[in-house]
């Protein structure tokens, strides 16, 4: 029986196809995204930043009051279809003045954590560079400085400058450096011994290029990692600064500065306090979540 | 180990000196004198008061003269009230202080501890599950939104605990729980990672292959190396409940330190404000240097460390 040839067909090339043993090559930071994907608390904590981050920075525009308008009667009335989280002592729609919030409290955190980034790097990468009684010196400065607080040091900053959303980043960007100059610290002193760095002073690289090309692109991963966890501790320091009255002045308010308002009517106006305590909380568990998942997608070693 | 303390010690007297110094120099920098207000005072009263507090003096000179004073525990004078010095408002809030902030840190420990052990044991079961979510969700929460939250739910719905002031014991229990509870909660999350940590340590290994029962093998073998992070992490931990004071007795009206501070600040009361700010710089060197010693003790791989 003739069978004919249209019904062969050649077997598929199994040796090449053996011989590709690798995956198809991803780029570092799609490999950190799909294990970023596969936390699922990191992705929701994701989605509710550019949630919020939308909602403070574009949703004002659309919404039917304004964060100062004021109105007697319509004072401390509670959650309604006009008001969608009520109003304060002085009849302001709570909805758009939470939003207005969050874009302070967002501010003040990103803007501190930048002038952070900016001290912390820079110092912690010149002590680990120089090494030696140098680094023994920055680092004994950092232990004094963390023996205190750092709250009381923001306080004493703030008390000092005259109040304000200035004065606040200052003070928490000024201070709040030190996780971040021993971490790069850290791990310059680990990344300069290696071969790497070793070709690039061989070629002649200036100290600058070998810090700003060579060390700190390697240390990315953990200083990301700390800047996300350290925003929600600027949250936190904000509202304890607008708490105990330091903090940006009327018609402006921050998340801290709604919830120490809040606070005076609580027992009768509990929603006065629910709504910018609630997006504390929910920022800072986002931050939260973000971080671990970022720790764990961009440095697969650090996995527990 | 005497030298690593008297290494320590040394450092610690920096860290004093620094604060001291520091502060000094901010109150120097304020804008303004302590006496300049709105009602501006004759130029020769002025200069009366000045001198009655030295004010006219040459700035190094001040400089000695204040840190002779804090040597032998003279924090001076409020600017704002008459008759009131820094060391009135400590020695009259201090002990309330103390026992509040004492209570909560005792609190943390007895419970944190246990508790963290407890989830690192069960490592994703219900009870470690539903502990670390509580412990992140409180970590998560500002310290007045839970004082709120225990004022609002305890004190004005269901009346059972009085919502502020101080006396009874009862007035103990909402201050206490809304003060530890970021440092139970840390305590918590620090305890089970380190626990953790060491469960997958070889010599934990090695005493469960000799057949030790695991209550042992926790308790003798696991524990002392699990807590030396828990001790090392003390004088921060006082830290946080010190800061936290500020605000929790300022919304309890507790008449502690704490509340003075705040009140301090919101007054613009600067002198009070700096004394006490050196108060809390010694209060806190004192139990970071408590702290060093207490791990050096625990663990002699510190003390080698740094003497080496």
């Amino acid at each position: 029986m003739a069978i004919s040839d249209s019904r062969f067909a050649p077997l598929p090339d199994r040796q090449s196809a053996a011989d590709r043993i690798t995956t198809p090559p991803i780029s570092f930071l799609k490999d950190a995204w799909r294990r970023f994907k596969a936390n699922k608390m990191a992705l929701v904590g994701l989605a509710v930043l550019i949630l919020f981050i939308l909602a403070a920075f574009v949703g004002p525009y659309f919404a039917n009051h304004s964060y100062s308008d004021q109105s007697v009667i319509l004072h401390d009335k509670p959650p309604s279809g006009e008001y969608w989280f009520g109003t304060d002592a002085l009849g302001r729609d709570l909805f758009v003045r939470v939003l207005m919030g969050g874009r302070i409290s967002l501010a003040v955190a990103v803007f501190a954590g930048l002038l952070q980034l900016a001290v912390g790097v820079a110092y912690g990468a010149i002590a680990g560079l120089r090494g030696g009684k140098i680094d023994n010196l920055m680092m004994r400065i950092v232990d004094i400085m963390d023996t205190i607080p750092l709250t009381i040091w923001v306080i004493l900053l703030a008390v000092l400058l005259t109040p304000g959303l200035t004065t606040i980043f200052l003070a928490i960007g000024l201070v709040y450096w030190t996780n971040m100059a021993r971490l790069v610290r850290a791990s310059v002193l680990a990344l300069k011994e290696q071969e790497f760095m070793l070709a690039a002073r061989a070629l002649g690289a200036s100290r600058g290029r070998l810090v700003f090309r060579h060390l700190v692109p390697n240390a990315m991963a953990p200083i990301i990692v700390e800047l996300t966890f350290s925003i929600p501790r600027a949250i936190f320091t904000e509202s304890f600064l607008s708490f105990i009255g330091l903090g940006v002045s009327a018609p402006m308010a921050s998340w801290g500065v709604l919830a120490s308002e809040g606070f005076m009517g609580l027992r009768s106006y509990p929603w006065e306090l629910a709504y910018p305590a609630a997006a504390i909380i929910l920022t800072t568990l986002a931050f939260n979540f973000v971080g671990d998942g970022l720790r764990d997608a961009l440095d697969p070693k650090l996995r527990r | 180990m005497a030298r690593y303390i008297l290494q320590r010690v040394l450092t610690m007297l920096v860290v004093a000196w620094v604060v001291v110094t520091v502060t000094f120099f901010m109150m120097k920098a304020l804008p303004g004198g302590p006496f300049s207000s709105e009602k501006k005072l004759p130029d020769a009263i002025l200069k009366n008061i000045e001198r009655r507090y030295k004010l006219d003096r040459p700035l190094m000179e001040q400089y000695f003269d204040y840190l002779k004073n804090v040597v032998v525990w003279d924090l001076g004078p409020s600017f704002k009230y008459e008759g009131r010095t820094v060391n009135d408002v400590i020695n009259k809030g201090f002990s309330v202080s103390a026992r509040l902030g004492g209570l909560s840190i005792i609190i943390s420990l007895v419970l944190g501890v246990p508790i963290g052990i407890l989830a690192a044991m069960r490592h994703n079961g219900l009870i470690d599950r539903t502990v670390s979510g509580l412990a992140i969700l409180t970590a998560a929460a500002p310290s007045f939104v839970i004082a709120g939250l225990l004022q609002y739910f305890l004190a004005f719905k269901l009346k059972l605990f009085p919502p502020a002031t101080w006396g009874t014991p009862e007035h103990y229990v909402l201050p206490t729980l809304a003060l530890c509870s970021f440092s139970l909660a840390w305590l918590i999350k620090l305890t089970r990672s380190s626990m953790l940590e060491i469960t997958s340590q070889d010599y934990v290994r090695t005493a469960r292959a000799k057949g030790i029962p695991e209550f042992w093998v926790v308790f003798r073998h696991m524990l002392r190396n699990a807590l030396v992070p828990v001790i090392a992490s003390l004088a921060p931990l006082t830290a946080g409940v010190l800061v936290g004071s500020f605000i929790i007795e300022f919304i309890f009206a507790i008449p502690g330190v704490g509340r003075e501070f705040v009140i301090s600040i919101t007054n613009r009361d600067y002198t009070v404000t700096l004394g006490m700010s050196v108060f809390y710089g010694f209060l806190l060197t004192g139990f970071t240097l408590i702290g060093d010693i207490l791990t050096a003790l625990v663990d002699p791989r510190v003390r080698l460390e740094k003497e080496g």
